[in-house]
């Protein structure tokens, strides 16, 4: 008896609990909500302040810390050691007070760990860098410094115009700087190239190919030819890189997501090639994709300006003369890229700070290129009469890449800004994509799937028709 | 005299506490309160009580599926590992059994290779194209073209995680069986060959209940695990969920389990430290409700006998 009555006090407890809980939770929520619409209101004034600082800031020189004064140590966390100190050690042969902390990170690992220190309240690298994927979240972090504003003075006019929305915080500030352009075209195999369309001369071949309709009838042929073993794309990633690289528009403008017609075209796309056999089932980035550049059964692949050293030489490295790039059907888009900024709470800032205005504003600019073949963002180093003649590379059987991204396609760049919810995009844009390769749905249900999946992952987004 | 021992036996075991308390009690703890949170792990917290809970067993559609996939995987893969681990112990345990040693060390190993590792061996060998399996199977004439294991089908995908959690744990359940079976004395077994009974009915009717402790055991740490499963199907999924931006749970989030589930909304893109910490505690509860019942299972059937 006195068991049961003991249950009962115990069970009478717990629901009071939960239901306190629960209504507290509602009150402070309604509360939060009528917080936030009393503090919306004057925040539309913000573009006007924007403008005035821009068009103040560009009669400012950019600042240049002072060699006998910056000093510290920098840390970083970064992916690329060999790369980065060779850099490194060209900048401290100008600013020889600097050390250098490096930490290994795997890019894929940077959000989180960014993110866990923050919660952890531990120290941010002095350097942040932010790829192009989780870029945007982390844009929204308030630990960059604003390099609009004073000592930084960066002058936006100075960059290309492409990579400035790519560096920008919600709030309009220019947070971080891309150290390398990354406009990107396609990578082929000239022999299959030269076998299947009668060239491999990246100009002959891109006025063959000027759109995707005739890239589709094309690879067509190219499959009846082969007997169905030769595939446009190893993967139906590698084409919607590009299809969807190639749309600039604004994915989201706050929590609305709009040209939605973008993702019902580019899904369109992909399913007509899908469904030609022009796309193969390899996972990007898996032992199977990489394998398959030495093969004859696979002819075009994304290729940014690091495409070439990174990606396609490493797995085919015995083929010299064997690949070209050339510019997409319907044109160039952007691939990829690192911004560069500063921690608003280094102790170190001068230092941070000079080693990246020393890449992208000094002279690390040409050692960037010269050492690592890196193209910085800057407008003046590629106006007028650039020599591109020393990039002739004898792995692309002597065709000038670095001419061919950066002259021919970077000029009619525009990309698409980057927002908060891209990695949610990405991850939804993947599923979909799976379900089109492994279950044959069509251009239709891809899209709705898409837009029933969204809100799972971003649970306020309004998709607007 | 004994004030001075009971003084210092709690000097000895404050460590332990500290630790206790640092580490394990105070996380748990501040992992509750931050589930009855809307906090993203940066900026402000904010009270919304019971909400994350709620949304998980509303309208959240990957906790519920998460939970069924992780159940899916745990019902298949517990049965058959201690199925095969009490099979190859009791073979094992027989001395005439030649080379026993040798498989007794070669069954435990999968167990000591550490779970990463396990999951990117599978990843290779199932790999569509590139895979090693398949190649066989191509080679040896018994298929044409090779199967999509980790394409996204729910038999194939879950087969080959299955597949993969029994070879790995198998050896461990071998190793506590033979424990087991080392502890039952001798003299039981003549008493039953001299009663004529047959060696099957010996194994059922002695050598299977009194092995019911180790059996509790591996079913209780098995459906801990198993609730906690999240580096194999991670590893295992890896090269076909990274397309762009990597999809948890792979293709149609078919392997996604509750800590993946966990791991994506507190760490990936969702970045929702309220959700996850709710996730993480729901799991706790459901992993003290397994356990509970699985003992009172044993325990009840023990009282039976």
């Amino acid at each position: 008896m006195k068991k049961s009555l003991l249950w009962i006090v115990v069970l009478i407890l717990s629901i009071s609990m939960v239901a306190a809980f629960s209504l507290y939770g509602c009150k402070a929520e309604e509360a939060a909500v009528e917080e936030e619409a009393v503090e919306e209101a004057p925040t539309e004034e913000v573009p006007e302040v924007e403008e005035e600082v821009v068009e103040e800031e560009t009669t400012v020189e950019t600042w240049t810390p002072d060699p006998d004064e910056a000093s510290g140590v920098v840390t970083i966390w970064y992916w690329d050691q060999a790369g980065f100190e060779t850099m490194w050690n060209k900048f401290t042969e100008v600013y020889p007070n600097v050390e250098l902390n490096y930490v290994a990170l795997n890019s894929a690992d940077y959000l989180d760990k960014i993110q866990t220190s923050i919660t952890g309240g531990l120290e941010l690298p002095d350097i942040l860098l932010g790829e192009i994927d989780p870029r945007g979240k982390l844009l929204t972090f308030d630990i960059w410094e604003n390099l609009d504003a004073e000592p930084y003075n960066v002058d936006r006019s100075k960059l290309m115009d492409f990579v400035v929305p790519l560096g920008t915080n919600p709030e309009g500030e220019l947070a971080g700087i891309d150290n390398l352009m990354c406009p990107a075209g396609l990578a082929y195999k000239a022999p299959l190239a030269k076998e299947y369309f009668g060239t491999d001369d990246p100009d002959e071949l891109s006025a063959m190919l000027p759109d995707w309709d005739t890239f589709i009838e094309e690879g067509k042929e190219v499959k009846e030819k082969s007997g169905g073993s030769v595939y446009m794309f190893a993967t139906i990633f590698d084409a919607w890189r590009v299809l969807f690289g190639q749309n600039p528009q604004p994915m989201f403008d706050g929590n609305k997501l709009i040209n939605i017609d973008v993702f019902e075209e580019v899904f369109t796309r992909v399913v007509e090639m899908m469904d030609a056999g022009l796309l193969d089932a390899l996972a990007t980035w898996s032992p199977s994709w990489f394998s398959s550049f030495t093969d004859d059964n696979h002819v075009f692949y994304p290729c940014s300006s690091w495409g070439p050293q990174f990606v396609i030489q490493p797995n085919d490295p015995d083929s010299e003369g064997r690949w070209r790039v050339m510019v997409p059907p319907e044109g160039g888009y952007y691939y990829g890229g690192t911004i560069w900024g500063v921690w608003n709470e280094s102790k170190v800032k001068d230092a941070a700070w000079a080693y990246i205005n020393w890449t992208i504003f000094g002279d690390g600019a040409d050692v960037y290129r010269e050492e690592l073949g890196y193209f910085v963002p800057r407008k003046d180093l590629y106006a007028g009469e650039f020599d591109y003649s020393p990039y002739d590379d004898p792995y692309f059987g002597g065709q000038n890449v670095k001419e061919l991204l950066f002259k021919t396609i970077a000029p009619e760049l525009q990309v698409r800004p980057v927002t908060k919810y891209d990695e949610s995009v990405n991850d939804v844009i993947n599923l979909v994509l799976l379900q089109i390769e492994k279950e044959g749905i069509t251009a239709d249900e891809a899209l709705q799937n898409f837009k029933a999946e969204l809100p799972n992952m971003i649970p306020d987004v309004e998709i607007v028709e | 005299m004994f004030k001075g021992v009971r003084k210092w036996a709690y000097i000895f075991i404050v460590p332990f506490f500290i630790g206790y308390f640092v580490f394990q009690l105070f996380p748990n703890l501040y992992s509750f309160y931050i589930s009855l949170m809307e906090w993203s792990g940066i900026g402000e917290m904010k009270f919304i009580g019971l909400k994350n809970y709620i949304t998980l067993f509303t309208t959240d559609p990957y906790f519920i599926k998460s939970l069924l996939n992780t159940a899916a995987i745990i019902v298949t893969s517990i049965p058959l590992t201690i199925i095969l681990g009490l099979i190859v112990a009791v073979m094992l345990f027989d001395e005439k059994f030649r080379g026993r040693r040798f498989f007794q060390l070669s069954n435990f190993l999968p167990y000591i290779v550490t779970p990463v590792a396990v999951g990117l061996i599978f990843n290779y060998m199932f790999d569509w194209k590139a895979g090693i399996i398949n190649k066989l199977l191509i080679n040896l004439g018994i298929l044409k073209d090779g199967i999509d294991w980790l394409g996204g089908d729910l038999f194939f995908t879950r087969f080959i995680l299955v597949l993969l959690l029994v070879w790995q744990n198998f050896g461990y359940f071998m190793i506590m069986y033979l424990a087991g079976l080392s502890s039952i004395s001798p003299e039981i077994y003549e008493a039953a060959k001299v009663d004529g009974s047959s060696k099957i009915n010996t194994f059922f009717k002695i050598t299977l209940p009194l092995l019911k402790p180790v059996t509790l055991f591996v079913v209780i740490i098995s459906i801990i695990g198993g609730m906690q499963l999240f580096d194999q199907p991670y590893l295992l999924m890896m090269g076909t969920a990274r397309g762009l931006a990597g999809t948890a749970g792979g293709p149609n989030r078919t392997l996604l389990t509750v800590m993946w589930n966990f791991y994506d909304t507190a760490f990936g893109p969702r970045m929702n430290y309220g959700l996850g910490a709710a996730i993480t505690y729901t799991l706790f509860i459901f992993i003290v409700g397994f356990s509970y019942v699985g003992i009172r299972i044993f325990k009840g059937r023990d009282k039976e006998l």
